[in-house]
């Protein structure tokens, strides 16, 4: 045992521990920056830190808070904060603390220098996805459709005639008349029936019944004839059957050909489309006038709830124990076990918060409210992160924000709900860059009821408003008439204007629904507009393709009725050459057997004659 | 300088001087310090125990630099290990929730895998550093010191300037 060593020991614990009291205040500073830099991946930073072991109480005159998604930016930066801390928990290297103040809150502003950091990217968050869904249902807002009505039709654009149905389903009838033409001249030359139906000829004339004399000759002959009769027949049946399957074949042309009506309807169903007619909806005007501003306020107030989700993580990730594979060299990977006592990481039990959205007093929103518990275990902590802040603006009414983030189990919970009545509106911009919509929505006051909520990867967004005194201006004058009328017809002023949007699906399948009593006055308003100017267009549209489409039918029949004329000509003549030939025979066999049924009689005769005079001279005395 | 210096100092001890338990013990103390991150409340722990008993401090330190390297090395290892005992034995689970409810323990970093895997590490072999440092002391003292000498890396790195320089310096010294 070495005395000395307790001497050395004893005066280096005091030399370490002034040494700490003295550089405390720079040191926890310095961690403080670098592990929320760490977690927000975009630079934290403190000013004038000063800690008090005596009071356990902590003061800084600034920290500024860098927002991740736009580093020259900060998330949001505080005043003179102050901090109580509780000592018990520090035991267990935990940080409690129970009382803070946040005055002077500046959400939004610029830096003066860039707050990146140089960190791996981070994976696209629930608010990413959020974000790329409601942009899908906003471009998928209607496109049509009041910009027809000042739309010179240009008839070549929208009805491409080589593009049309009716025209290539023509070509195509045309094809296919050529090939079916084709091959049934290709088999009637091949099939040569004159050279089959000659020889069957030659064989019948062979045939000389002048010269048979006797039953026997007939009957020979008459095997021949039979031979030859069925030989006829089967050329016959061949020569049908080919017929028939030319028939089929040009039939099939003539229903094909009937069909171009059918394309030319197709043709006049597309031209309408491309001209927007088909899409016409009274939902669509709340959609396309406030899709855009109602999408984006969605989003960005997503955008705070998602914040939540990031910094207070949930049971399910806090307790899991998934094997880091390879974590950096002797920093290893913290193993979590279940706690017995509610104290976690960190925990800030109560805060006041004051603050401002600019730092321009006339342009800002004052902020001013309570958070409880903050913490970086909900799961330990047992409640939800809960908050209450007033939103005011200079001669307006307050709105009220209250938000619960429930991260206490394995599926989150974040609300979010925004009320405020006789606030003051102004001006809205509508965010719509077409001359005949409005730019912008002027009205006096309104009320509005939001609620937001996230289950898991489960959204539901509900905003409800209520706007007094409406009128619509637009961007800039017009010299076009049209334009002018739909100004003046279909967007006057409104006394009363009512909205709900809503929200709901999975984060990366939100769907988007806006309604609002605008839908059925303006619809009304403009579907005079809109149905006289479209009718003209479907008419004008109607008449070139009807035309081209009967232009195109009868160059096909034309075509068709050629190719056909010739191949069944051509068939027809060989059915008559068969069928004559077939009489000639019939006739011939006809011949022979009455022949043979004479020489059979004539020789039955002789008989009878023979042995009659033969028992008549027996008889004879 | 200093480590060819404290080189030197720790050879002196090895010649003559401390007992080679107080040797052996030393660069066992060492060894664990050193295998086991620095920054914890058992290694300023096993520091004070180091002081305050009557063990070589040049060997405490040579331990350290020396085994330092190795926890680098054998990092991959600890972590594996570390992540076995505090996840994959069922009957040490209580004990380990016991001690992450208990005040100061969670300051010993214990359910770090890389602690945990480190400590288990430097406890294993503490014994038989310690002995087999004891069994080398006392050889060298009995003849392997000329031996080592007669070795070339030994003959290249006394022969060599930066060694020359530190001679004269130490003589100048005094």
């Amino acid at each position: 045992m070495r005395k000395g060593a307790i001497y050395f020991l004893i005066v280096f614990a005091v030399i370490s521990g002034v040494g700490l009291y003295f550089f405390r205040d720079r040191y926890l500073e310095r961690w403080i920056e670098n592990s929320c830099t760490e977690a927000n991946r975009a630079k934290v930073e403190i000013d004038n830190f000063h800690f008090s072991v005596f009071n356990l109480t902590c003061k800084f005159d600034r920290m500024q808070w860098t927002d991740s998604k736009n580093t020259w930016t900060n998330l949001f930066e505080t005043g003179p904060v102050e901090l109580g801390i509780e000592l018990r928990p520090l035991f267990w290297k935990n940080l409690i603390v129970r009382e803070a103040k946040f005055a002077g809150i500046l959400l939004g502003a610029r830096r003066e220098n860039d707050g990146r950091v140089d960190l791996p990217p981070e994976e696209p968050g629930l608010f990413d996805e959020i974000t790329a869904s409601v942009a899908k249902e906003i471009n998928a807002l209607p496109i049509l459709n009041l910009a027809a009505l000042k739309q010179k039709f240009n008839l070549d654009s929208l009805v491409n005639v080589e593009q049309l149905a009716v025209v290539q389903g023509a070509q195509a009838i045309r094809f296919d008349a050529d090939s079916t033409g084709v091959k049934w001249q290709q088999f009637i030359k091949t099939y040569d029936a004159p050279a089959k139906i000659a020889a069957l000829q030659t064989r019948a004339q062979s045939l000389n019944l002048q010269n048979l004399k006797t039953v026997e000759a007939f009957t020979a002959n008459l095997q021949n004839v039979a031979k030859l009769l069925d030989d006829v027949t089967a050329l016959r049946n061949e020569i049908t059957t080919s017929r028939k399957n030319a028939e089929l074949d040009f039939n099939r042309i003539v229903g094909n050909i009937k069909n171009l009506d059918n394309l030319a309807v197709q043709d006049f169903n597309a031209a309408k489309q491309k001209l927007g007619i088909a899409d016409f909806n009274v939902k669509d005007i709340g959609k396309m006038l406030f899709g855009n501003p109602l999408g984006g306020r969605f989003a960005e107030i997503m955008r705070y709830v998602d914040l939540g989700r990031e910094y207070l993580p949930t049971a399910q990730k806090l307790m899991a124990i998934n094997k880091v594979e390879n974590p950096p060299r002797l920093k290893g990977q913290d193993i979590a076990f279940p706690r017995a006592f509610a104290y976690p990481k960190f925990l800030l039990r109560h805060a006041l918060v004051s603050g401002a959205t600019n730092a321009n007093v006339a342009d800002a929103l004052q902020l001013k409210g309570e958070i409880w518990g903050i913490t970086s275990e909900p799961p330990i902590y047992g409640k939800p992160t809960v908050f209450d802040v007033q939103v005011f603006k200079e001669e307006s009414n307050a709105y009220q924000v209250h938000g619960a983030f429930d991260h206490t189990t394995d599926v989150p919970r974040d609300t979010l709900n925004l009320r405020a009545s006789n606030f003051r509106l102004g001006e809205v911009d509508l965010k719509n860059d077409k001359s005949y919509l409005p730019a912008r929505l002027l009205a006096n006051r309104g009320a509005v009821d939001a609620t937001f909520a996230l289950s898991g990867k489960n959204v539901f967004g509900h905003i409800g408003l209520d706007i007094n005194k409406v009128d619509f201006q637009f961007d800039a004058a017009t010299t076009d008439a049209i334009t002018e009328t739909i100004r003046s017809s279909v967007f006057r002023p409104m006394e009363q204007l009512q909205i709900t949007a809503e929200v709901r699906g999975a984060t990366n399948d939100l769907k988007l629904h806006i309604g609002s009593n605008l839908d059925n006055i303006f619809a009304a308003r403009a579907n005079e507009l809109v149905q006289a100017s479209f009718a003209r267009a479907q008419q004008e549209i109607r008449l070139r393709i009807n035309q081209e489409a009967a232009k195109r039918r009868q160059q096909v029949e034309a075509f068709y009725a050629e190719k056909q004329k010739l191949v069944m000509t051509e068939l027809n003549k060989y059915q008559t050459l068969i069928a004559e030939q077939l009489a000639v025979v019939e006739n011939k066999k006809k011949e022979i057997e009455k022949r043979i049924e004479e020489e059979k009689k004539r020789a039955t005769g002789e008989a009878k004659k023979k042995l009659g005079e033969k028992l008549k001279g027996l008889v004879k005395p | 300088m200093f480590f060819i210096q404290f080189i030197t100092k720790f050879i002196k001890v090895m010649r003559a001087g401390a007992r080679p338990a107080q040797i052996a013990g030393g660069f066992a103390l060492g060894a664990l310090i050193g295998l086991m991150p620095f920054f914890t409340l058992q290694n300023a722990l096993i520091f004070c125990i180091a002081f305050l008993i009557n063990v070589n401090l040049s060997a405490v330190t040579l331990a350290i630099f020396v085994f330092s390297f190795g926890a680098f090395l054998l990092d991959p290892l600890f972590h594996n290990l570390g992540f076995y005992v505090l996840t994959g034995i069922d009957f040490l689970q209580a004990l380990w929730t016991k001690l992450y409810n208990l005040p100061v323990a969670p300051l010993t970093r214990f359910n770090n895998t890389v602690v945990m895997g480190s400590c288990i590490g430097g406890l294993a072999l503490f014994l038989p550093v310690y002995f087999g440092m004891k069994k080398f002391v006392v050889a060298y003292r009995e003849g392997l010191e000329a031996k080592i000498k007669k070795w070339k890396i030994v003959q290249v790195i006394t022969g060599s300037k930066v060694w020359q320089w530190y001679e004269r310096l130490r003589d100048w010294q005094g």
